[in-house]
Formats: structure tokens, C-alpha cells, sequence
């Protein structure tokens, strides 16, 4: 074990802290808050809500802690990095922020649990440049596939080990390993769209969404997103571009590919500047769908996936997974 | 409607008319069609343009349209219900842009709004290219033709001091919709839109919006009655903070 990293000094740290069983995460992160106090940074803890009531309960009303519901992300795990901006946004003027950040991972299906993955990566990138943030993740390993923690750890450069933050064994910092993207299991319905014909895909979202049984609010959004999508195709991806349509058991998917390829990591994944007029596109895609999946590679081309519950709330997709 | 000749029977007062024709012939038998079926109505009609013949008359536009305006305004004076049929073909040139043709159409509207006088503007198919005829449409109340091309979005006076926006308004659609918002404007730089037939607004057409707000000097919008995409997008624009003079209200 390497000694112990300060979490105090300018920069971002984060670190993944594998936990089994109440007991121990309460010792874990209470450790944490302590420690982050003594610094004299400030604390804010996303938590589900149980695990905030035990927290809370463990550290009393004058902990000076702030803690945050993570519904604000709703399903997306898109909106992982601008909801911590807002939520650092005013406290990181006035010293270090200490967050400790706990997805929800029981329940999810494997897209959103690689979704979620590859978001703790990303954080990696989006905070690269912090004055002074530490993020520690708790993820509970009770019951999970050791491959499945081990993925997880690869997003985090540091480890908390209980009681100090050391280097991670695992951590992969150049590139991240995505999964393939598996074909759809049901027949999808299919056409090709530019820019004379992105009205027609449209009507065509909009219509099977609502006949797939999505309300007409959501149909709206799902084609909306389908749209914006689109319409990169048109401006920066040769063009044209293929829309594939189908159902898989709770939650309807559309499948965007064209020539294109995305080279910044985080589009659509931050908040835009106020001073910043474009770039609105693929920040409202995230907002307004539960999963979005973006593949890109030059020679290959770019792959994006949409995802909308039919329940909100309900992601499955008949494999839960539970790492 | 698809047929110009069933189209005259439910031609009404203030409606504002986009007939894409398809030939001489097609032009030469609605326009027929359309004398006497005002006649039968008692109202008089004006036409203004010849047959679209592929022709195109050398006299500048904005004099032409100062003519129709002249016309109609002197026939509304001797008490007379009023038609125009203006052939676009003449009274407008192919070279225009974009924007002078919407605000060139915009004026017309003014016609059919303010007076209650029912405007039908002809266009050549095989004069006007068929993006052209497409945008036009959307400051037009209704298309009619074969098989007639049409924006996927409309912008329309509603009242004096309002106008309505419907359909969506996406990348396609943004040299017309922006040359559209200018026209509405200019004519009412406080405008209100009446949003309830709008499904959405996308990121570009916002965007579109906001820029054309911002250089009207002193215009503002207020979107009404917008539906809950139109509203949240609105707010994740966060245009709002931009210094746009745009409320979005559902």
C-alpha cells in the first residue's frame, strides 16, 4: 500500500471505494468526512436515500454537511458531470470540496451500468483542471462479480481504502475499453435520413414511439433527441445517416450511424457557457433521454443509441445487471 | 387539399394561399376556375401577374407589390368583398432572396389579414426551384396543388399585435424560419406566438431565434401557450441568461 495521498491539495482526486455491507460503508465514508473536515474543505455526499439517512444519523445535525439527492440525474448517467458543476459550482469558491459520489448500480441493465462506468471515467477528464476537488465513490461489492468491481476501479485513478486514499492497482487513464454494442433482438424498423428528409424520420419516431406505447410528452422528447442527432449527421457526419427503431422489453431504442466521428469525449456532457451561443445538440439528447450511447471511431464512423423508458424509471431490459 | 379547383369553394375571407403549379395549362384552367367561382361569390377579383408560363416579368418586385396594394385598397374603398390572385412568377423574381421573397409574402399577408381579402400566390414549378416553394410556404395559411410541397413549420398572423407558430421547426426548416421571425418583427417587434399547434423547436432553430431576436434592435417574442418540450427545452437552452428578449411561457 502507498502512503497516503493528501485530499486537500489543488486538483482533482478520485477515488473509488469498494465497500461491503452498511457497517463498513458508514466507517469508510465517515472516515472520509472526517478527514475532509479536518482540512477544512467542505463536504457534499450524493447519496440514495437511505444511505444519506444513515449518514446523517451517524454524523449529527452539526456536521456541516451538504447532502444531495441523486434523482436529480434521473436515469441518465450522462448528467452525471454537470449535475457535481452544479453541485461544486458554489462551494469550490470558498475552499476544497470533498464529494462523495454513490451511483445506484443494483437494478440497472448492462448499456446503463456501462453508461455509468464509462461516466466515472469520464470525471476523470471533466474535473482535469479542478482548483481542489476530491470525489470518493462508494460501490458496494456485496454479492457483485469480482470483474464487475475491477471495471469499475479501472475508472478511478485512487482507492480509498477506509481509513486514506492510495494510488489504484487498476486504473486505465489513456483509453476507455467500450463494449460492443450488441444487435437488437427484435427487428428494427429502418430508414436512411438527410437533410430533405429529417421531417420524415421525425414523423416516423414519433409515430412508432407513440404506437410502442410511449406517452405523447415523451414521444415528442424521444423524437426531439432522435432529431438533434440527425442533424449532426447532416452537418458533420457526410450528410446522411441510417435511424434504426426498436423495442427491447420496457425501454425503446433508436439508433443513429453515420460517417462521422466525434472527437471530444464530453460533448454534450457539460453544461453550456452562458457566452456560448451553438453546441446545444447532443446537451439536450442527454437531458431528454434515459441511456445514450455514443460510439466513434475515425474509419467506423459514428454510433449513437438513444433510450427511453417506456415506464420512466424502469430501465429494464430483461438482463439486470447487478455489479 | 391537393386540387386547386375544389380549393376556390373553400376559399375564405383572410386565408393566404400557397398554389404550386405544375404547368400553363394547370394555371390557365385554375385561374378559370377561379373567376368564376368569384363571381358566383360576389366578390371581385384582382389578378396580378400573367399565366406561369417559365416568363418572368422585368419590373422590380416591390413596385408590383405596391401596385397590388394600391388596388386592393381602392376596391375595398367602393365597398367591395376583395380576391387577389397574384402570380408570383411576375411579381416576384427567382434571384430574390430568400428573405426579400418571405417579406415580399409577408406583405401580401398583410392584405389578406387586414382586410379580410382572400390571396392566392401562384408559383411555378417550373420556375421556382422546389426548396424555394417549400420555404415560402410557411408564411402561407394553406397549400394547395398536386402534390404540393410544404414547410414543416408555419408562421402566420393570428391577430394584429400576434402571430401562430406551428408544426416543428428543426435545421431543415432555419433560413425560412429565420427569415420569417425577421418579417413578424418587423411588423410587430413585440410579437406574441401562439405555440399550442408547435411540437418543437430544436437546438439550431433556438439558436436561430435567439441570433434574430438579438439583431432586431428592440424586438421581443413571447412564446404562448407552448407545449412541455417546447418549454423544457427552452429552460435547458439556458438562453435565457443569454440577454435574449424572448419569454417562453406554456
Amino acid at each position: 500500500m502507498s502512503a497516503q495521498l493528501d485530499v486537500a491539495v489543488p486538483g482533482f482526486l478520485h477515488m473509488v471505494y469498494p465497500y461491503a455491507g452498511e457497517q463498513q460503508y458508514l466507517s469508510g465514508t465517515v472516515a472520509y468526512i472526517e478527514h475532509a473536515r479536518a482540512t477544512g474543505g467542505n463536504v457534499i455526499v450524493a447519496a440514495p436515500p437511505e444511505r444519506r439517512e444513515a449518514l446523517g444519523a451517524q454524523l449529527g445535525a452539526e456536521a456541516g454537511v451538504t447532502f444531495v439527492d441523486t434523482d436529480a440525474l434521473g436515469r441518465n448517467p450522462g448528467r452525471l458531470i454537470p449535475v457535481w458543476q452544479d453541485w461544486i459550482g458554489h462551494l469550490a469558491r470558498t475552499g476544497a470540496v470533498h464529494g462523495i459520489n454513490e451511483s445506484v448500480f443494483s437494478g440497472r441493465s448492462p448499456a446503463h451500468y456501462g453508461e455509468l462506468r464509462y461516466q466515472e471515467w469520464l470525471l476523470n477528464l471533466a474535473f482535469a483542471q479542478a482548483p481542489a476537488l476530491a470525489l470518493m465513490c462508494p460501490v458496494d461489492t456485496a454479492g457483485q462479480e469480482e470483474a464487475g468491481v475491477k471495471a469499475l476501479t479501472r475508472c478511478h485513478p485512487l482507492l480509498w481504502n477506509g481509513t486514506a486514499c492510495v494510488p489504484g492497482s487498476w486504473y486505465g487513464e489513456d483509453v476507455y475499453d467500450f463494449e460492443p454494442l450488441p444487435e437488437p433482438e427484435q427487428p428494427a424498423e429502418q430508414m436512411s435520413y438527410d437533410l430533405g428528409s429529417l421531417h420524415e424520420a421525425r414523423e416516423k419516431t414519433l409515430g412508432w414511439a407513440m404506437y410502442n406505447g410511449l406517452p405523447p410528452a415523451r414521444a415528442r422528447e424521444f423524437t426531439l433527441a432522435m432529431s438533434e442527432v440527425a442533424s449532426n449527421s447532416v452537418l458533420h457526419g457526410g450528410g446522411r445517416g441510417t435511424l434504426r427503431l426498436w423495442r427491447q422489453v420496457s425501454t425503446l431504442v433508436c439508433e443513429m450511424t453515420d460517417a462521422g466521428v466525434i472527437t471530444d469525449p464530453m460533448v454534450g456532457r457539460t453544461r453550456p457557457r452562458e457566452d456560448q451561443l451553438g453546441g446545444r445538440g447532443l446537451w439536450f439528447v442527454n437531458q431528454l433521454c434515459d441511456l445514450v450511447q455514443i460510439r466513434s471511431a475515425p474509419g467506423q464512423g459514428t454510433r449513437i443509441r438513444l433510450w427511453m423508458d417506456l415506464i420512466p424509471g424502469d430501465a429494464s431490459d430483461g438482463t439486470a445487471h447487478d455489479a | 387539399m391537393t386540387n386547386a379547383t375544389d380549393s376556390w369553394s373553400q376559399l375564405g375571407p383572410g386565408e393566404h394561399v400557397c398554389w404550386q403549379v405544375s404547368s400553363p395549362q394547370e394555371y390557365a384552367q385554375g385561374r378559370r376556375e377561379l373567376i368564376a367561382h368569384t363571381a358566383r361569390s360576389g366578390a371581385r377579383l384582382l389578378i396580378f401577374g400573367g399565366p406561369a408560363d417559365g416568363g418572368s416579368s422585368g419590373r422590380p418586385p416591390e413596385i408590383l407589390s405596391h401596385a397590388v396594394r394600391r388596388e386592393v385598397h381602392e376596391a375595398r374603398r367602393s365597398g367591395q368583398r376583395v380576391r387577389v390572385l397574384a402570380g408570383m412568377d411576375h411579381l416576384a423574381h427567382t434571384r430574390q432572396s430568400l428573405d426579400e421573397l418571405i417579406t415580399h409574402e409577408m406583405d401580401l399577408g398583410e392584405l389578406a389579414t387586414h382586410g379580410g381579402t382572400s390571396v392566392v400566390c401562384a408559383y411555378s414549378r417550373l420556375l421556382w426551384s422546389p426548396g424555394v416553394i417549400q420555404d415560402v410556404t410557411a408564411v402561407h395559411s394553406r397549400v394547395v396543388g398536386l402534390r404540393p410541397r410544404a414547410a414543416v413549420f408555419r408562421l402566420t398572423r393570428a391577430d394584429a399585435e400576434s402571430w401562430k407558430l406551428e408544426g416543428s421547426v428543426g435545421l431543415e426548416s432555419l433560413r425560412a424560419f429565420s427569415a420569417a421571425v425577421r418579417g413578424a418583427l418587423a411588423r410587430t417587434p413585440r410579437a406574441r406566438l401562439h405555440c399550442g399547434r408547435l411540437d418543437l423547436i430544436d437546438a439550431s432553430a433556438w439558436r436561430a431565434l435567439v441570433e434574430t431576436v438579438m439583431q432586431s434592435r428592440g424586438g421581443s417574442l413571447v412564446l404562448e401557450e407552448a407545449n412541455e418540450t417546447v418549454c423544457a427545452t427552452w429552460r435547458m437552452s439556458g438562453y435565457a441568461a443569454y440577454g435574449a428578449a424572448i419569454e417562453v411561457r406554456g
